[in-house]
């Protein structure tokens, strides 16, 4: 039995309210989406509700889900949609925190982000350079944030990410480009 | 090609999105052009780094949590399933009996005429148990003022009428599924039936012309008189029409905010849990919103109120965009 074969019956016990079919088809998907929800609401409280939230919504329409698309992009297309509306709804109570602090004389320079914690030989850097990174990917807006978190930390395809998106593949190539030329203006700024 | 078509390929060069003759555009560009080049090493510097962000573990706590909170949704579906099928069930059975209350109070009604009317022979009529009891017998006997006006007008002056909060009324099997609290008039279709004899009805003057005890209209009496005949129009006479006609409290009236409430909610997935009249002449919707039209999840109560032929939402989340 192909993997295909195994979801599609899965789904289909599910459909008919098998809570342990489902369970295991969002067993599959529920690591990848935590990691999206985390990486687009910074912390895991806000993660763990959109991602249950998520969870709440597929079960309650996972009828009206159509087995000729896949069952993951679907997900991830509700957990993208959830964060959004997350984000939305705080969007009135949400601080952000500039990288940027403003001197005495009104020249605006990066806060540094310093390592009192381990000694320079234990320091690794490539990890405080993804932190940095992070940093850097929260001064996008949340269209360039979403496509940079779909294709480059969580690694989809631009297929995929069309499908997660609902948009063309055109359109996913744009954003992409725009999104990461964005980026790298930001990161390079401070460098 | 020029540095700035080049950059906007840049990112599917690197992805391998590219037609093989672009590829190679880019290609030949980059040997040549140190600008370009420079912006593209750091393109893919960036990329790196964000490929290497790690895949943060979810929880363990996290499975504990989703499973009590499906279980928590699997209760709250069945249970809002088990009220719809209950009031289903309940309409039905009401349905019945209130058809069986109102014959056998009309019933009563008639004879009662006979009793009471002095010297009147056209009594069957002014019973309003013919056929013809429809909206056009309701028009004759209130054209000017509907059926809530003349109950007040009644009250007002005799103080007999029970408007208590719980007054009925009476729905046939012909509304739609949506869950709707039923109520059986008595007193207002009683009260009417007696009229009917009146030409130029005048409910405001109901009290003095008519000659009926004020007594009579005490829907106490209405219930504890005797049937004796059986010649008593089907129910289904004495559905009252659209609102417009200014008689609200009627099958047509909640079928007829049902369907505001439809159009309103169009993009919504929403339950109707209870529906309730007021003597004041609102319609208030108890409705229960799984979703929204954005989608968004909310699980949430709200009311609408059905007045005058219009409704109006009274309580609702703000983001919900009503």
């Amino acid at each position: 039995m192909t993997v295909d074969q195994r979801e599609k019956i899965l789904i289909q016990k599910a459909k008919s309210g098998d809570e342990k079919s489902f369970e295991a088809l969002i067993l599959s998907c529920q690591g990848r989406a935590y990691n999206i929800a985390l990486r687009y609401l910074h912390n895991e409280e806000d993660a763990f509700d959109a991602l249950q939230e998520s969870f709440i919504k597929i079960f309650r329409h996972l009828h009206k889900f159509k087995e000729d698309s896949r069952f993951d992009t679907w997900v991830y297309r509700i957990v993208v949609n959830t964060c959004n509306d997350i984000l939305r709804k705080n969007s009135n109570l949400k601080i952000t925190d500039s990288i940027y602090k403003v001197d005495d004389d009104e020249k605006e320079s990066v806060i540094e982000i310093s390592d009192t914690s381990r000694s320079p030989e234990e320091v690794i850097v490539n990890k405080e350079k993804s932190d940095y990174i992070l940093l850097c990917l929260d001064k996008l807006n949340n269209e360039q944030k979403e496509v940079i978190l779909l294709r480059d930390i969580q690694g989809f395809s631009y297929e995929e990410i069309s499908e997660i998106l609902k948009c063309s593949i055109g359109t996913v190539k744009s954003r992409i480009n725009r999104s990461r030329s964005r980026l790298r203006e930001i990161y390079m700024e401070q460098n | 090609m020029k540095c700035n078509d080049i950059r906007e390929m840049l990112s599917p060069y690197l992805d391998n999105m590219l037609e093989k003759n672009q590829m190679k555009n880019v290609e030949d560009h980059l040997d040549v052009c140190d600008s370009c080049k420079k912006e593209y090493t750091e393109l893919i510097n960036i990329v790196d780094l964000l490929g290497q962000i790690e895949e943060v573990p979810i929880p363990d706590t996290f499975e504990l949590r989703l499973k009590r909170a499906l279980t928590e949704e699997r209760k709250e579906i069945d249970n809002l399933k088990s009220i719809a099928k209950k009031r289903t069930k309940w309409r039905m059975v009401s349905s019945i009996a209130a058809i069986f209350a109102v014959g056998v109070l009309s019933i009563g009604m008639y004879k009662d005429i006979f009793n009471v009317l002095p010297e009147n022979d056209s009594g069957m009529e002014q019973a309003g148990l013919n056929a013809q009891m429809d909206m056009e017998t309701y028009g004759i006997m209130g054209n000017e003022n509907n059926a809530l006006n003349y109950k007040k007008s009644l009250a007002a002056e005799s103080n007999t009428i029970n408007e208590s909060s719980t007054e009925e009324i009476t729905i046939n099997s012909r509304i739609s599924d949506n869950n709707m609290q039923e109520k059986t008039i008595v007193s207002e279709s009683q009260a009417l039936l007696f009229d009917s004899s009146k030409d130029s009805y005048n409910p405001e003057k109901n009290n003095d012309d008519t000659g009926i005890p004020n007594s009579f209209l005490d829907i106490e009496d209405f219930t504890s008189r005797q049937l004796t005949k059986s010649n008593v129009e089907s129910v289904n006479k004495y559905q009252l029409q659209i609102p417009s006609q200014g008689i609200e409290r009627n099958s047509a009236a909640i079928e007829y905010y049902n369907n505001l409430i439809e159009e309103k909610l169009v993009d919504f997935e929403y339950q109707i849990i209870n529906c309730s009249y007021s003597p004041t002449g609102e319609w208030r919707f108890d409705i229960f919103i799984f979703n929204g039209k954005d989608g968004n999840t909310y699980n949430e109560e709200i009311i609408i109120i059905g007045r005058n032929g219009a409704i109006e939402v009274l309580y609702a989340n703000e983001f919900m965009g009503l």
